[in-house]
């Protein structure tokens, strides 16, 4: 049940920062459904993306995001809801999720959690992200 | 950028039943299961306490069971009195949870890149992260 800022996404956040990335990409979250925990190390392709039973990636607008000072200072994203219509292709189970930029679909950060496996037309899943820093 | 703590609750899965029938003997649909995640905070400790003892989140180490990633700390108490043990996430040799355990931080060590699981191995340089050939 951990949630990590892989290195990649410590380098596109830094590169950010100092303006040193001319444009930003909105992020994308895809449901993994290897059951692996993440690790600082990983890619994109480290992760095997749901499909099938109506499921689709999630694009995070950036105006979505909700930003306030503070300590820590946050960023938080509007509850993203995936609504299947049955399982997944082979059943397969969800176990966690990660996201990446919707251009270069690099990784950024990735979470695992409780194990969640579709079967029936109308089974939800509602991750609500929020980011820190202090 | 500094990241301070983390916090992730998450809720059961509340299967639904598989099959249900109205008064009449219908079928009708079963209720939906329903999943919340919430994430409050993404981010891979960096606190000083666990860069005392040279482990980040995230890390691929070596333990006295095998190879996994740390996942954090844990406080136990002893008769010497409170420890801090580090919570690794072991794996198979396709990189894929098997077990979570806690080691004293003198027990693990950073992996070597090739004691990473071959479908977990970096394809790009880490030599900056502290793993070695």
């Amino acid at each position: 049940m951990t949630a990590i800022v892989n290195n990649n996404g410590e380098f596109i956040a830094l590169s950010y920062l100092v303006g040193k990335t001319a444009s930003t990409e909105t992020l994308v979250f895809k449901l993994f459904t290897n059951n692996i925990t993440p690790a600082e190390t990983d890619s994109a392709g480290t992760y095997s993306v749901a499909s099938g039973g109506g499921y689709a990636d999630k694009t995070i607008a950036g105006g979505s995001w909700t930003v306030t000072a503070g300590a820590p200072s946050t960023a938080t994203a509007a509850a993203q809801t995936w609504t299947f219509t049955g399982a997944l292709t082979g059943s397969a189970t969800i176990y966690g999720y990660l996201a990446v930029r919707s251009g270069t679909l690099d990784i950024v950060f990735a979470e695992n959690f409780s194990a969640f496996t579709p079967s029936t037309n109308g089974d939800n899943l509602t991750i609500n992200c929020t980011l820190s820093a202090e | 950028m500094r990241i301070k703590d983390w916090l992730s609750k998450k809720e059961p899965v509340i299967p639904g039943p598989a099959e249900q029938t109205d008064s009449g003997g219908d079928k009708v649909r079963p209720a939906a299961k329903t999943s919340v995640v919430h994430t409050v905070i993404v981010d891979r400790p960096t606190k000083s306490i666990l860069k005392g003892y040279k482990v980040r989140q995230g890390m691929w180490v070596t333990t006295p069971d095998g190879v996994g990633i740390v996942t954090g700390l844990v406080d136990v108490d002893s008769p010497e009195g409170k420890k801090i043990l580090v919570k690794v996430m072991l794996v198979d040799a396709a990189g894929e949870n098997k077990k979570e355990n806690a080691f004293a931080p003198k027990g693990i060590k950073q992996a070597s890149i090739r004691e990473i699981p071959e479908a977990r191995r970096p394809s790009h340089d880490v030599s900056h992260l502290g793993y070695t050939p």
